[in-house]
C-alpha cells in the first residue's frame, strides 16, 4: 500500500542493485535540504532556487566513512516529484551508500515505499498516469527495444494520441448537442447524419489502430503496414514474396467476428527498418469490377493501412492506376507499382509515378524499397507499443470505447435517434478518460505503483 | 400572548414574488411552516419580465419535475397556455420538451391567486433592505421604513433587481425591470455577511404593437394540435390556441448594427457584466456569427386581450433610434410601431460556489438563495430552485430531512450540482447535453422520479398522490400482461419493442390491454419505457457508477488544511467548495484525478483523518510549503 502522505521527507538507494562503482541515493520532501545538510559536510544553508549540482563529502560517522560524490539539487516545482528534491551521487557502490541512507533516516527522512517517487509526482499532477505507467517500464526494461518504447509513452505518445481521438469524440458529441438543444432556435444548422457516419467510421479506425498497438505484446519493432492492393493476377503476390523474402513468415491473423483471410508478413526494407507488409489476396481475388468492391477496400483494410502499394501490370491501362486513386481513402499515402516489367508494354509511362518492377526478375525492387523508406520517413512518428502496465489498462478502456462507437454506428444504421448515438459517443469518450487515468480508482494506482523498484 | 400570531414573526420568508420567490412560499407553506412573502409589488407576482413563454429543450422538462414535486408553475401554464407546443417532436422521447406561450397578464393574475389561496401563506408589500444575523445564523430580515420581519429561515429570491441598471443604448436607468425600481440596500448586507457578488447582464427585445404588423407577409407557427400539458394534475388542454409568426432579419439590418456597434453599451464598455453565450443580443449574433445571412425572429403574442408582441430573437440594448432603424426594415414589420424599446439589465449574483446542494449559504446557516440571484436565466430555473429553497428553508426550520436530488433524478439535480459545485462563468440555462443521464430524465416520467420522494417529506398533497399512484398502479399492471404474455415466441413486451409495433397491435392479440381500460397517460408511459429499455439499461448501469462515487460522503468536518498529501490547490478548492462527495469533489474545476485519487485514499484508509480543529488550535503543522504546488 501506498503511503498517501506527502508531507514528510522520503530516502531511498536508486540505483540498480549489482556491482556497479556509483551509486544514488534519492531524497523527496519539505525537509530533504535539512536532511542532506545534516549528512554532508559543509552543504549551504538553504537549498539554491534553482537546480544546481556541486561536489560534496559525507560526514563521517561511527560506521560510516566521508565519502566523496555529487549533490544534484531541485528546489519546490522543478523536480520530478514536484516537492523539493536532492540526489547524492556518490562515488562508492551500493553497499556503501546503504550507510548514507541510514545516516538520512537519522538525519529525519524515512525510507520510502517502492513507487512512492512516482506516486508524489503523480499525486502532484506532474505526470498521468499512463506516465508513471511508463517509469516502471523503463525500471524493467531489459532489453534496448523495451525502454525505447517506455520512453516513448513518457513523452506521451500514446496519450497524445488517444487525446487526439478523445478531441475529436468530444467536437463529434458537441455537433450533436447542438442539434438536440438548439435546433428549435434557428440559429444552429442541425449536424447531418452523413457526417456523424463519417465521423463515427473515422474515430472507430483510429480506435483500431491504437488497440492494435496495444496487442502487440512484445513485438517492439515497427507496427508500419504497407497493404498491397490490385486486381486479379497484378502480381501482388509476388511482389509480397519479393518484398518479405524467403524467410518471411505469415502472421495470419483471424479476428474473432470478422474474417481476416489475408497473408501479413514482415519484411526489411532497409537493415534494422522492418515493416508489415499486408497481401489481400484472397479476399479481392474477384473479377468484380474495382469501384464495386470498393466499400471493401475502405472498411477492411483501409483502416490499418499506413501506405499502400498499388499492383497494376505494366500492360494494363493508365485509366486503371486512375481507378484506384479515386477508390482508395485520400488521407493514406500510396505507393504505384507498375508490376511484371520483365513483360515490357508501354514506355511512354511517365517514370516519375510510379515504380517498375518485376518480381520474376528482382527488377526495380531495391528501389521499391527505398521509394517505400522514403513515403515511410515522410509519415509522421509512430508510436510504438506500450508498456506492460499501461497494456492491460489500456486495452480494456480502448476494447469498451470500440465497443460504445460500434454501438453507435449500429443505431445510425437503425435510424436511431441523435440523443441515442450520443450516450455511445459520451461512453466512448468516458472510455478513453480511463487511459488518462480521469476515472482512476484507489485499486488501480495500487496496482501501478506496488510494481515500482523502491527508489522510483 | 395574544390570540393573533405576531404579524412580523414567521417560520420562513421569502424575499421576491417572481417565479423562484413563488415556489419557494408555496413548498414552505405546504411543509406547514408559517411563510412569509415580501415583495416590492404585490401586483408583480409571478410577471413574466422576459418573454411570455414556458418550456423549450430541457426547460419543459424542468417544469414537468416542479409539477412532480409538488410545484404551481405547471399548473398555471395549462390554465393560461395559449399555444402549446411539444419541441422535438421527430427526435426520441427524451428529447420531447413542452412548451407553450403564456397569457402574460392571466399567467400573472392567477399566480398571485395561487399564492393567495395558500394556507399558511403571508403576502406583503416590502422593500427588503438587510438580511438580520444573531450568533451566526439567519434571523430574520429589514425593511424599508425601519420594521423587522423574524424567521429562523430566509429565501432570497432578488431576480435581477440587486443593483439593478437598464441600458438602452448610452441611457441608464436604475432599476430591475423596465417600469420598476432597483433593491439597492441588500447587496451591502449581504456583502456585509461576507457573500462575494459578481455581475451579470441580460436582455429583452423590443415590443411591438400588433395592429401594426403586417401578418399576412409572415410565416404562422401555430399550436399542436393535441397539446400536451405540463402539469400531471391537467387531464386535456382544451382552450382555443393563437399562432406565433415568424419572421426574418437581414443584411441591411446586419449593416445598421454594424454602423452602431460602438453605441452598445455592451461594446462601448459601458456594461461590465457577462451576458448569456447561450440566448445572446441581436448585437452579439451579428459580431459572433457574422457569415450567416439572417437570423430568426419569433413574433409572440402576449395575450388574448392585448396587441403587444414580443420580438423572440432581437433582445438588444442599442440606442432608441437604432432599434426603430432595424424593426423598420424587418419583412413585416416596416410599419410596426414599438410599444417598449429593448434594454440590457446588470445586476448583482452571488456566485453559487457559496452555497450547498440544499440552495443554503454554506457560512450563513438558515439563509438560502435561488434564482437569478444564483446566476441562472430563465423562469423554470429559476422556479425550481426557488422550490427545493424554500422547501430546504421550511425542513430545516422545523428540523426534518432536506430535500436533496442527484444528477441521476432530475435536471434539478443535474442543475443544481453544476451551480454548487462549478458555479458559473456566464448566466447559467439548463440544456439536455448537460445531464449524463438524458435517456433518463424524461418529461413523461418526471412523477416517477420525483413524486415518492416529495410525498415521504410531505410536499405533496393528497389529491396529487392519488394521481401519481393511479398511474403507477395501472404502468406496473401494464407491464406485468406484457412481460408474461406471449405471442410468436416472444414476450408481448419484446414484440412491443420493435420500432413499428404500436399499441394498437398489442391491444389486438391481448384484449386485457384495450386502451379504453387504462389511463392514457399510463400506457404512453409503458411505450416509451419498452422502446427505450435497451438504452435505458446501459443508461442505468452508468448511474450505478455514478452512485458509486456520490455514496462517498464527505464528513462536513474534514481539516483540508491538514490533509497535506493533496495539492496545495485542490486542498485550496475543497477547502472553499466543501464538497459533499467524493463524485461532487471530482467534478470541481481544476480537480485532478490524481486529487480525487488522493481524496479516496485518505477517506479510505484513515479512518482518523483529519478532522476540523477545535478553536484556538492551529492547524497549520505539517503544510507543504505553498512553492511546493507552483508547478504547471
Amino acid at each position: 500500500m501506498i503511503r498517501v502522505d506527502t508531507a514528510d521527507t522520503i530516502a531511498a538507494i536508486s540505483s540498480p542493485n549489482g556491482p556497479a562503482l556509483r551509486s544514488i541515493v534519492r531524497l523527496s520532501g519539505p525537509d530533504c535540504w535539512g536532511v542532506v545538510s545534516r549528512v554532508l559536510k559543509g552543504a549551504p544553508d538553504s537549498q539554491p532556487g534553482a537546480p544546481a549540482s556541486f561536489g560534496c563529502v559525507t560526514r563521517e560517522e561511527s560506521g560510516s566513512y566521508a565519502i566523496p560524490g555529487r549533490l544534484q539539487s531541485w528546489p519546490a516545482g522543478r523536480s520530478y516529484t514536484g516537492q523539493a528534491s536532492v540526489e547524492l551521487h556518490l562515488d562508492v557502490p551500493n553497499v556503501l551508500a546503504d550507510r548514507v541512507l541510514r545516516q538520512c533516516v537519522e538525519a529525519g527522512a524515512r525510507l520510502a515505499e517502492p513507487g512512492e517517487f512516482t506516486f508524489r509526482a503523480y499525486a502532484k499532477g506532474r505526470i498521468d498516469l499512463a506516465r508513471a505507467e511508463a517509469v516502471a517500464g523503463i525500471f524493467q526494461a531489459t532489453t534496448p527495444e523495451q525502454l525505447q518504447v517506455a520512453l516513448g509513452q513518457l513523452a506521451g505518445g500514446l496519450g497524445q494520441r488517444i487525446d487526439r481521438l478523445r478531441g475529436r469524440l468530444l467536437d463529434l458529441t458537441a455537433w450533436l448537442e447542438a442539434t438536440l438543444d438548439f435546433v428549435e432556435e434557428a440559429d444552429v444548422d442541425p449536424i447531418s447524419r452523413n457526417v456523424v457516419a463519417e465521423e463515427l467510421r473515422g474515430s472507430a479506425w483510429e480506435l483500431r489502430r491504437l488497440s492494435e498497438v496495444e496487442s502487440k505484446r512484445d513485438r517492439t519493432v515497427s507496427s508500419r503496414r504497407i497493404v498491397l492492393v490490385g486486381r486479379p493476377n497484378a502480381g501482388k503476390s509476388h511482389l509480397f514474396n519479393a518484398l518479405c523474402g524467403a524467410t518471411g513468415r505469415a502472421l495470419v491473423s483471424p479476428v474473432a467476428g470478422t474474417t481476416r483471410d489475408y497473408l501479413e508478413a514482415r519484411a526489411e526494407l532497409a537493415p534494422g527498418r522492418s515493416v508489415i507488409v499486408v497481401d489481400t489476396a484472397g479476399e479481392y481475388e474477384t473479377a468484380e469490377p474495382i469501384d464495386a468492391r470498393s466499400q471493401d477496400l475502405g472498411r477492411r483494410e483501409r483502416l490499418l493501412a499506413d501506405l499502400f502499394l498499388v499492383c497494376v501490370p505494366v500492360d494494363a491501362a493508365a485509366a486503371e492506376v486512375a481507378a484506384f486513386e479515386a477508390v482508395l481513402p485520400g488521407n493514406v499515402p500510396r505507393v504505384i507499382v507498375r508490376t511484371k516489367a520483365d513483360l515490357g508494354g508501354p514506355e511512354a509511362e511517365e517514370r516519375s509515378a510510379s515504380v517498375r518492377v518485376s518480381a520474376a526478375t528482382g527488377l526495380g525492387i531495391a528501389e521499391l524499397r527505398q521509394a517505400l523508406t522514403d513515403r515511410l520517413d515522410g509519415l509522421e512518428p509512430e508510436i510504438d507499443t506500450v508498456v506492460a502496465g499501461t497494456r492491460v489498462r489500456v486495452g480494456e478502456a480502448l476494447r469498451s470505447a470500440g465497443r460504445s462507437l460500434a454501438q453507435a454506428a449500429e443505431t445510425m444504421a437503425a435510424s436511431g435517434g441523435d440523443e441515442l448515438v450520443a450516450i455511445d459517443l459520451r461512453a466512448a469518450v468516458e472510455a478513453l478518460d480511463v487511459v488518462a487515468g480521469k476515472d482512476a480508482t484507489e485499486e488501480v494506482l495500487d496496482r501501478i505503483f506496488s510494481r515500482f523498484c523502491i527508489g522510483k | 400572548m395574544s390570540a393573533r400570531p405576531n404579524p412580523y414573526q414567521f417560520d420562513v420568508i421569502v424575499v421576491g414574488g417572481g417565479h423562484a420567490g413563488i415556489e419557494a412560499a408555496m413548498a414552505s407553506a405546504r411543509l406547514g411552516c408559517r411563510t412569509a412573502l415580501l415583495t416590492l409589488n404585490v401586483d408583480s407576482i409571478g410577471q413574466m419580465s422576459c418573454n411570455p413563454a414556458i418550456g423549450g429543450v430541457a426547460k419543459g422538462q424542468i417544469v414537468r419535475e416542479i409539477d412532480a414535486l409538488g410545484g404551481v408553475m405547471g399548473q398555471i401554464t395549462d390554465a393560461t397556455g395559449i399555444q402549446f407546443r411539444l419541441l422535438n417532436r421527430t427526435k426520441g422521447p427524451a428529447m420531447h420538451s413542452p412548451r407553450a406561450q403564456c397569457d402574460k397578464k392571466a399567467y400573472q393574475f392567477l399566480a398571485k391567486r395561487f399564492v393567495e389561496s395558500q394556507p399558511n401563506l403571508t403576502i406583503r408589500q416590502e422593500l427588503t433592505e438587510s438580511v438580520l444575523v444573531e450568533s451566526g445564523r439567519v434571523a430574520g430580515v429589514g425593511v424599508a421604513g425601519g420594521f423587522t420581519y423574524r424567521a429562523r429561515a430566509v429565501v432570497l429570491t432578488t431576480g435581477t433587481f440587486l443593483q439593478a441598471l437598464m441600458h438602452t443604448g448610452e441611457t441608464k436607468t436604475k432599476g430591475g425591470r423596465a417600469g420598476d425600481i432597483a433593491a439597492l440596500g441588500l447587496s451591502g448586507s449581504l456583502k456585509e455577511l461576507g457573500l462575494e457578488l459578481h455581475r451579470f447582464k441580460t436582455g429583452t427585445p423590443p415590443r411591438l404593437n400588433g395592429r401594426t404588423i403586417d401578418f399576412s407577409r409572415l410565416e404562422p407557427q401555430p399550436g399542436d394540435d393535441e397539446p400536451s400539458p405540463f402539469s400531471f394534475l391537467t387531464d386535456r388542454l382544451a382552450q382555443p390556441q393563437v399562432n406565433c409568426h415568424i419572421t426574418y432579419t437581414n443584411d441591411e439590418v446586419h449593416d445598421i448594427i454594424r454602423a452602431n456597434l460602438h453605441r452598445a453599451p455592451m461594446y462601448s464598455g459601458q456594461i461590465e457584466g457577462i451576458g448569456p453565450r447561450y440566448c445572446p443580443s441581436i448585437e452579439d449574433k451579428v459580431v459572433r456569427f457574422a457569415d450567416r445571412d439572417r437570423h430568426q425572429v419569433f413574433l409572440e403574442p402576449e395575450g388574448r386581450n392585448t396587441f403587444e408582441y414580443y420580438c423572440n430573437g432581437i433582445s438588444t440594448s442599442l440606442p432608441r433610434d437604432v432599434q426603430e432603424a432595424v424593426i423598420a426594415r424587418i419583412p413585416g414589420l416596416e410599419n410596426a410601431e414599438i410599444m417598449r424599446f429593448g434594454y440590457a439589465v446588470e445586476y448583482d449574483f452571488a456566485p453559487p460556489t457559496q452555497l450547498d446542494s440544499t440552495l443554503s449559504v454554506k457560512h450563513v446557516p438558515g439563509l438560502y438563495l435561488a434564482g437569478q440571484i444564483n446566476g441562472t436565466t430563465g423562469y423554470e430555473e429559476a422556479a425550481a430552485q426557488g422550490l427545493v429553497a424554500g422547501a430546504n428553508a421550511a425542513l430545516a426550520a422545523t428540523s426534518r430531512e432536506p430535500l436533496l436530488i442527484d444528477r441521476s433524478e432530475a435536471y434539478i439535480g443535474v442543475m443544481i450540482d453544476d451551480l454548487v459545485t462549478k458555479g458559473v462563468e456566464e448566466p447559467y440555462r439548463m440544456l439536455t447535453s448537460r445531464a449524463e443521464f438524458r435517456l433518463i430524465l424524461r418529461h413523461d416520467n418526471a412523477d416517477f422520479r420525483l413524486t415518492p420522494k416529495a410525498r415521504a417529506l410531505e410536499l405533496v398533497d393528497d389529491r396529487r398522490w392519488a394521481r401519481f399512484a393511479a398511474r403507477d398502479d395501472h404502468a406496473s399492471r401494464l407491464r406485468e400482461i406484457l412481460r408474461t404474455t406471449r405471442h410468436d415466441d416472444m414476450t408481448l413486451e419484446k414484440f412491443l419493442r420493435r420500432p413499428e409495433t404500436v399499441w394498437a397491435d398489442v391491444a389486438r392479440i391481448d384484449t386485457r390491454l384495450d386502451p379504453a381500460q387504462w389511463l392514457p397517460t399510463a400506457i404512453t408511459h409503458v411505450v416509451t419505457e419498452t422502446k427505450y429499455s435497451g438504452y435505458v439499461e446501459r443508461q442505468s448501469a452508468h448511474v450505478d457508477q455514478f452512485r458509486r462515487l456520490e455514496d462517498k460522503k464527505i464528513p462536513p468536518d474534514v481539516d483540508y488544511a491538514r490533509m497535506t498529501a493533496l495539492r496545495f490547490e485542490a486542498r485550496e478548492k475543497f477547502a472553499r467548495l466543501r464538497p459533499a462527495t467524493v463524485g461532487q469533489a471530482g467534478r470541481i474545476s481544476g480537480i485532478t484525478p490524481g486529487d480525487v485519487a488522493t481524496l479516496l485514499i485518505l477517506l479510505k484508509k484513515s479512518p482518523q483523518f483529519p478532522r476540523v480543529a477545535p478553536a484556538g488550535q492551529s492547524t497549520e503543522n505539517g503544510t507543504d510549503h505553498p512553492a511546493d504546488d507552483r508547478s504547471a
